[in-house]
């Protein structure tokens, strides 16, 4: 990783992990797509970035995954500390779990339980079978904020936050970068 | 025979009551002079909107009472017969000013005739349905831009904020245009396009007509279409020539792209006849152009094939796949799939 792709690739790899997850797929409970297309929620109820363009039109949920460096974890800043954000935006509507049986949690509350049980304490993240194609960090993916709230009229949102390293400048040339 | 047994005897030839008589002496009488007044119209016709956008059947009425306001455009009241119903949402093509009209507000006088008002259509709205159809309608637009004056600053931008209203006939098409749905607004979109999503929708305001709310919003150059005057254009697949056979090959997904390191895409194979009737029992027989098929993981069940690749040094590459029946003796259905990453 280091300089910075860690923004793209945890994005992406988290992503990944929970089109690939069926039970993500019934929580979020998407309206007008089929489980086989799993991978149509990109754009539609994933984002990974802090909106959702579409003009908001049906009751649903959506999340949102955004990747911040905010400061070095070290005083010679050889290391960064990554946070990855994912908010859990859902219609005050779409909250109750009324088509998984046996839930009891509210959508928002759900969601964030799967992705704790899901992410926290992970070495690589990714989900592919090919190994090399996953993510795999410094250490751990270690959830450090757990909050909820309204974020508008209607809509309510639970933020989680997970935490990893990062090396800040590669020691080696990256594909692509010149120096 | 008395002036009474002969008054008695029109009466049942006109009609078994007085107002009967009277409405259609009345309906007569408009037939016989309809086309002598010097306000009659002998370029008018309906106009049929959508696809094959083109004059529709010839009416005879009259016109009068002209007006323009910058409210409600330019107005003209219309008297049609009886046999000549209007309803509002109708177009008409005036061929001899080379003029549209919708109508906006119509009345059946006294079962005698129509009189109607119109709107001149000011603009021509085209757009894109997702099976790639493309539609035409003439509407009539104003500028209903509120308390600003079409941009709000921020600190670190200039937003647009524009916004036009259209009036436009309430058919299924007209209805089933969603939010965000995009369009040219500009008579010459190659100079400067202006581009306008839709915000609002109103079937509420009249019976037969939908106020549609357009927005202002960003051009994209890479999905509009600026030589065509179409917002995200979707280039359609060429039709395949009609053959001898009886079997109609044609491949159906929810989308064309297969995602590296997720479950993949189900292609369905669907067969029909020249009737457009579906048949069944063929079995499909499916191929796959490209030179790392090795690299794709695929399975097919009765009626789809599945598709899916863990190796991400394909994304942005295409490859085709083509569907005909076992026997290769109906047409052969193609599509272009493309494999992306996450974003």
């Amino acid at each position: 990783m280091a300089n910075s792709s860690i923004i793209s690739r945890l994005k992406d790899k988290i992503i990944n992990e929970i089109i690939n997850d069926e039970q993500f797929f019934d929580a979020i409970h998407p309206s007008d797509i089929r489980k086989e297309d799993a991978d149509l929620l990109l754009g539609t109820h994933l984002f990974n970035y802090h909106q959702n363009p579409e003009t908001l039109t049906k009751v649903e949920t959506f999340l949102t995954f955004q990747v911040h460096i905010p400061n070095p974890y070290d005083r010679n800043r050889k290391w960064v500390t990554s946070s990855l954000e994912i908010w859990i935006i859902s219609h005050q509507s779409h909250m109750k779990v009324n088509n998984i049986p046996g839930i009891t949690a509210n959508r928002n509350d759900y969601i964030a339980q799967l992705l704790d049980h899901k992410f926290n304490g992970k070495r690589n993240v990714g989900g592919s079978p090919v190994d090399k194609n996953n993510l795999h960090v410094f250490g751990t993916l270690d959830l450090v904020s757990n909050v909820e709230g309204a974020f508008a009229s209607d809509y309510l949102y639970r933020r989680l936050i997970f935490e990893c390293k990062d090396i800040n400048d590669s020691f080696c040339d990256i594909d692509g970068f010149e120096e | 025979m008395s002036g009474y047994d002969n008054f008695m005897l029109r009466a049942q030839l006109s009609g078994r009551t007085p107002r009967e008589v009277m409405v259609n002496d009345s309906v007569r009488l408009e037939a016989l002079t309809n086309e002598g007044d010097p306000s009659y119209c002998d370029t008018f016709y309906r106009w049929i909107n959508g696809v094959f956008y083109r004059d529709g059947e010839k009416i005879h009425p009259r016109l009068y009472d002209r007006k323009k306001s910058s409210a409600v455009g330019h107005t003209v009241k219309m008297k049609t017969l009886i046999t000549e119903p209007i309803k509002c949402g109708d177009a008409f093509h005036n061929t001899k000013e080379n003029t549209w009209w919708i109508c906006t507000a119509t009345d059946c006088v006294d079962d005698i005739n129509y009189i109607s008002t119109l709107t001149e259509c000011n603009y021509t709205l085209k757009f894109q349905m997702n099976d790639s159809r493309i539609f035409e309608y003439k509407c009539f637009d104003q500028n209903s831009t509120q308390y600003n004056s079409g941009v709000t600053e921020g600190k670190q931008d200039i937003l647009l904020s524009s916004q036009h209203m259209l009036t436009l006939p309430d058919d299924d098409i007209i209805l089933a245009l969603h939010h965000d749905k995009r369009f040219f607004l500009s008579h010459k979109p190659m100079l400067a396009p202006d581009v306008y999503r839709l915000t609002q929708n109103d079937t509420t305001s009249n019976t037969g007509l939908c106020k549609v709310t357009l927005t202002q919003t960003e051009l994209d150059s890479d999905k509009d279409n600026l030589e065509l005057g179409i917002c995200d254009y979707i280039s359609p697949n060429a039709p395949k020539p009609p053959t001898k056979t009886d079997i109609i090959a044609k491949i159906e997904a929810s989308s064309p792209v297969i995602r590296v390191n997720t479950t993949g895409r189900k292609f369905y194979a669907k067969f029909y006849n020249k009737d457009g009737e579906e048949l069944p029992d063929v079995v499909p027989y499916w191929t796959i152009e490209a030179d790392f098929v090795d690299e794709l993981v695929y399975t097919t069940q009765d009626d789809y094939i599945s598709i899916a690749t863990y190796n991400e040094d394909l994304i942005d590459r295409t490859f085709t796949l083509k569907l005909t029946d076992e026997g290769k003796q109906g047409t052969v259905a193609e599509i272009v799939v493309t494999i992306e990453g996450m974003f």
